[in-house]
């Protein structure tokens, strides 16, 4: 107890809490910077977030089964832009941290149902009337068959569609992007590229 | 503030600053033996001397660990920025405003007389 009395021993702990709490405060500075830069990329996301739930009522009203609406930002690095040549005025902080593009990508992730052009087609159309703006509109159509779209014939007539079942959960999906200035202009072309 | 109180919020704002301290040795012993976690020990060591310098009602003391406890704040709400706000976060914020409330009455008291 006489230690603890000691003025020396009331120095060295006072001045090693001191460097503590700045050892506690200096990250902390840090991380507030960190986060106001990143809440201020993430702006143009916040901005379209809660629109994405009307495309779901659009689309379940029409009697799709919406798994997935949402929008996000391509990162400003995204390859494409230089290599389609796309302008993109976003200027990032730094290079180090993380740096959103202001174009916006909006994506379903849906059940099939019906005509496959039919169903592309309303989707679309529910994804441009909220999103007018957007980059590119994503739809990843989910089935548990596959479609092999030929027809095929015994003795020489048609009989027509054969269906192969893979499984029955809804693992099987074709994924359709579609750049916004291609929906603009022809309204129709909707089929630029298929993943399968 | 009645001194029962005061004596209370005295004592439990010097044992949340020596469990603190406890906790950062335990923290280096978890962690293992790096070179800058070593230095946990120490601050772990000062920060229970400081616990019981608070129970004593020593000022300093209870100016470090008004401090320590802002500091720790701010550290909190640097972490709910980036992280969101949490029910274990906000549990946590507990103690360091019992810190700071043991700080600012021990003043307006030591102002009265």
């Amino acid at each position: 107890m006489k230690m603890i009395n000691n003025n020396i021993v009331r120095w060295i702990m006072g001045i090693i809490v001191i460097v503590d709490i700045i050892s506690i405060l200096t990250p902390s500075f840090k991380l507030l910077d960190l986060a106001s830069e990143m809440s201020e990329l993430a702006e143009p996301y916040t901005q379209y977030y809660d629109e994405s739930e009307r495309i779901k009522n659009f689309l379940t009203e029409d009697g799709y089964e919406v798994i997935y609406a949402g929008i996000s930002n391509y990162s400003a690095n995204a390859p494409f832009f230089d290599w389609y040549n796309i302008e993109d005025n976003t200027v990032c902080p730094s290079e180090e941290k993380l740096c959103y593009s202001d174009k916006v990508g909006v994506s379903v992730e849906m059940k099939s149902l019906g005509n496959r052009n039919d169903q592309i087609w309303y989707t679309l159309t529910a994804m441009s009337s909220v999103y007018e703006n957007a980059f590119t509109y994503g739809i990843t159509i989910k089935s548990p068959q596959i479609l092999v779209n030929m027809l095929f014939s015994e003795k020489g007539i048609e009989i027509g569609q054969k269906i192969m079942t893979l499984n029955q959960e809804w693992q099987f999906s074709i994924k359709y992007i579609v750049p916004n200035l291609v929906l603009h202009q022809t309204l129709m072309g909707f089929l630029v590229k298929e993943d399968l | 503030m009645k001194k029962k109180y005061k004596d209370l919020l005295n004592k439990v704002s010097g044992y949340i600053v020596i469990l603190a301290g406890i906790l950062m040795i335990f923290n280096l012993f978890k962690s293992g033996l790096g070179s800058l976690k070593f230095l946990n020990i120490f601050f772990g060591i000062a920060l229970i001397f400081l616990g019981t310098y608070v129970l004593k009602y020593e000022k300093w003391a209870v100016i470090l660990s008004g401090v320590y406890g802002i500091a720790l704040l701010i550290n909190m709400y640097s972490l709910t920025k980036l992280v969101g706000w949490n029910a274990l976060i906000l549990i946590l914020h507990i103690p360091m405003f019992i810190l700071i409330i043991n700080w600012s009455v021990f003043f307006h008291e030591n102002d009265k007389q």
